[in-house]
């Protein structure tokens, strides 16, 4: 019933875990948190982060997980740079 | 689960509180209100670097400047079991006023959110 | 209000999100709410050897506000129509 789901914030950073609430200013409550780490020097680390509740404002995304494709992957050796975050203007 | 149910148990625990400008506070939260201002107290300060720390006897954090929350995992659990409790005395309360009139059945509502409402302000201030 | 009437036309077609941290999506829309948050389904990202990071998710919600261009399906968009409504949206407000 609770699904596991991968947030994007805007800071770039991404964390998985279990969607247990929101409200309807889309803040978030996900339990069982992971963040996974990309850099391009060595594979993909995720840590441990236990309960959080993210602030709807910091929200870049939130995506449904396929727990098959990702229990599927070996994210440790899937280098890529982390996503940047959120650019607002011209460059 | 709403966000502020869970922020109204964390009172008097601890927690883990990041703002969008990379600084992060941990402790015990004493109160909070609908726009997510806290105030924490015997709070441990923590640069954006992480490479300067703080101790404050109490702080006060406006709600819009938070960007995420920590909370004790087995906060969750003891939520959910309330609000399975409330739902329970519910049911039954509700089941006890079954073939009453309409006026009745809406009194009883009234007596089972005053119940656990109440405890809950209770122990918040 | 029109632009979220525009959106709620396109449920079911296929377009591209792109965000404020440069990441195209494409998926089809499934809905669409009045700040203008996003439902994709079925999503892809460009490049998705250089952002594997999404590789696992099927389909997402999109915060209206992240969003910097959304390409429309040309087919899908009747120009003329869009023109009638904004100029009479537009004198709604004078």
């Amino acid at each position: 019933m609770e699904k596991r789901v991968l947030l994007v914030m805007q800071d770039g950073r991404v964390v998985m875990g279990i969607l247990v609430g929101w409200d309807q200013k889309s803040n978030i409550i996900l339990s069982e948190c992971i963040e996974r780490r990309f850099s391009l020097e060595s594979g993909a680390v995720d840590t441990s982060l236990g309960v959080y509740m993210v602030k709807g404002d910091q929200i870049c995304l939130v995506g449904e997980l396929d727990t098959g494709v990702d229990d599927a992957t070996q994210w440790s050796e899937i280098r890529a740079e982390p996503l940047p975050a959120l650019r607002y203007g011209e460059t | 689960m709403l966000p502020l149910s869970l922020l109204k148990a964390a009172q008097g625990k601890p927690m883990m509180v990041e703002l969008k400008n990379g600084e992060s506070f941990n402790g015990h939260l004493i109160d909070c209100d609908t726009f997510m201002n806290i105030t924490l107290r015997e709070v441990y300060q923590t640069s954006a670097d992480s490479d300067r720390f703080w101790k404050l006897k109490e702080v006060y954090i406006r709600g819009s400047t938070i960007k995420y929350l920590q909370v004790q995992p087995a906060l969750l659990d003891s939520v959910k079991e309330e609000q399975q409790r409330a739902r329970e005395a519910g049911r039954s309360n509700a089941g006890g006023q079954r073939g009453g009139r309409g006026m009745n059945r809406g009194n009883a509502r009234g007596r089972v959110r005053g119940g656990p409402g109440a405890r809950g302000r209770g122990r918040g201030g | 209000m029109l632009i979220f009437s525009v959106f709620k036309t396109l449920t079911d077609q296929t377009v591209t999100v792109e965000l404020k941290n440069d990441l195209c999506i494409t998926g089809v829309l499934k809905s669409v709410d009045q700040y203008l948050n996003i439902r994709l389904d079925a999503i892809k990202v460009q490049n998705a050897d250089q952002h594997p990071h999404m590789m696992a998710v099927r389909n997402c919600f999109i915060r209206g506000s992240v969003v910097r261009y959304v390409q429309l399906p040309a087919s899908a968009m009747d120009t003329q129509l869009l023109e009638d409504a904004t100029r009479r949206e537009s004198g709604k407000k004078i």
